[in-house]
């Protein structure tokens, strides 16, 4: 029997390279769920791996009911850019800290992307992206 | 006992297992017609052990998706009896109902947690499916109390005021008619019209017709396991069923045993209970399966014994006094 999820979630409501931490706050949000229990149950369909796979992907997207495509852009954050050696770029984050782009964060938009030091602007707005210094869980 | 070939997990032993039948589908027909009328209430009332709950668990859900071509955003809530009639127990059954993830089948959220949750929950489950309704499908309804059809509408109230429709529909025995009329005459008229203003009545099997349709469902309309094809009749009394015999031949000796045992003070009820039947063609099926002859097991002394054990009778006696 074709049925709709177990959980607060519907098709189309995560967007696309969302950071994990967004997409978990919200999570617990739409369940009436601390955080941390929402980081549980996500965490406990990726089998607690610090490399999602395909199968954590497809086991998510199903769970959600949420486009697979549009999850593997969250769980899996594709777009990176590794400092080659000897290069300028900083590392890609701070633990600590939240970096993010405050017309985003109106909209209730949280991309990994802001997380890179090496973006000083938003590629959506253009304005300087702020730092926010949230403790040691702040990271996916 | 049985020989060794039938399974004890088969979902006739078990009695895990529905048969389709013409007043399930006029019921369900009925609440479809009602949806696709965006009505934010209507109400079945029938009499015990037709087949209405057995409607609502095993066919209402994929019959209707099936009729609109989607998956309806259905919550089934089974109301018990023995249901604390709290707010903050209300609205925990209809989280538990929607099967929610986090709701704690041992805790009671508050009740202002609770009505927020079971909010968010039906708007949840209308955007899953892609639209902006969600139906409540209340069954055993004949034991809502007032201020349970009162919380409905404060419900109903702020989905409507979030942008979706919620529709409830109830299903129960008499005595849930007999609840409009008291909630119409006791300055609730608001509830009653909301959520009673539609009704029909599920009917108990009313012909020979409807009879071989239940009993087809046994010969041909079934498969256990799931997947093999096999229908129940050929999986309990295959050398019969491969001769060509089947139950539903037999549906004018069915019908004329229901006649016969009707007691004097149901002469005028003309409708009969599909669970009797049903346990009366579970202990034939037994019968074959143990290598009992075909003519004397479905034959028209086969269905009055079969009948008379599952004291069809004293049902009958009941029913027609509950109108």
């Amino acid at each position: 029997m074709a049925t709709y999820p177990s959980v607060n979630w519907w098709r189309g409501n995560l967007r696309h390279h969302e950071s994990y931490l967004s997409f978990v706050v919200r999570f617990a949000h739409l369940n009436g769920i601390k955080v941390t229990q929402a980081f549980e149950f996500l965490d406990a369909l990726t089998g607690r791996q610090s490399l999602s796979n395909e199968a954590d992907v497809h086991r998510i997207a199903e769970r959600i009911g949420e486009d697979e495509s549009t999850v593997k852009t969250v769980v899996t954050a594709p777009i990176q850019l590794t400092p080659c050696p000897g290069s300028t770029i900083p590392q890609s984050r701070i633990d600590g800290s939240l970096r993010y782009c405050e017309a985003c964060a109106a909209a209730g938009y949280h991309s990994y992307l802001h997380e890179h030091r090496w973006l000083r602007c938003c590629p959506l707005h253009n304005s300087p992206l702020k730092v926010l210094q949230v403790g040691t869980q702040a990271g996916p | 006992m049985l020989p060794p070939q039938i399974d004890p997990q088969h979902c006739i032993l078990t009695r895990q297992y529905a048969v389709y039948t013409p007043p399930m589908h006029e019921m369900i027909g009925q609440i479809g017609d009602w949806l696709d009328q965006q009505r934010p209430g209507g109400f079945i009332y029938g009499a015990s052990r037709l087949g209405k709950t057995r409607a609502i668990r095993w066919y209402l859900a994929d019959v209707l998706a099936e009729r609109a071509g989607l998956v309806i955003p259905l919550v089934i809530w089974n109301r018990r009896a023995d249901q604390v009639p709290t707010e903050a127990a209300f609205w925990h059954q209809l989280l538990l109902a929607s099967r929610f993830q986090f709701a704690n089948p041992v805790k009671t959220p508050k009740k202002t947690e609770g009505a927020y949750n079971c909010l968010q929950r039906f708007i949840a489950i209308a955007k899953s499916g892609g639209r902006n309704f969600v139906v409540l499908l209340i069954d055993e309804a004949q034991d809502m109390t007032l201020r349970e059809w009162k919380w409905l509408v404060g419900l109903q109230n702020q989905l409507d005021y979030e942008g979706f429709l919620l529709s409830v529909f109830s299903v129960g025995t008499h005595q849930l008619g007999y609840r409009h009329e008291y909630l119409a005459s006791t300055g609730n008229a608001h509830v009653a019209a909301r959520f009673m203003a539609a009704h029909s009545r599920f009917h108990g099997i009313r012909t020979v017709d409807e009879s071989a349709y239940v009993l087809n469902g046994y010969d041909a309309d079934s498969e256990w396991p799931a997947g093999s094809g096999t229908p129940f009749l050929q999986y309990f009394a295959p050398t019969e069923y491969a001769q060509g015999r089947r139950l539903s031949h037999r549906a004018e000796e069915l019908w004329r045993a229901l006649i016969e045992l009707r007691p004097a003070s149901a002469r005028n009820f003309n409708e009969f209970p599909m669970q009797h039947i049903a346990m009366t063609v579970e202990g034939m099926l037994k019968q074959l399966a143990q290598g009992e002859d075909w003519e004397s097991v479905t034959g028209y002394r086969g269905w009055l014994d079969g009948l008379a054990r599952n004291n069809y009778s004293d049902h009958m006696r009941i029913i027609a006094t509950e109108g």
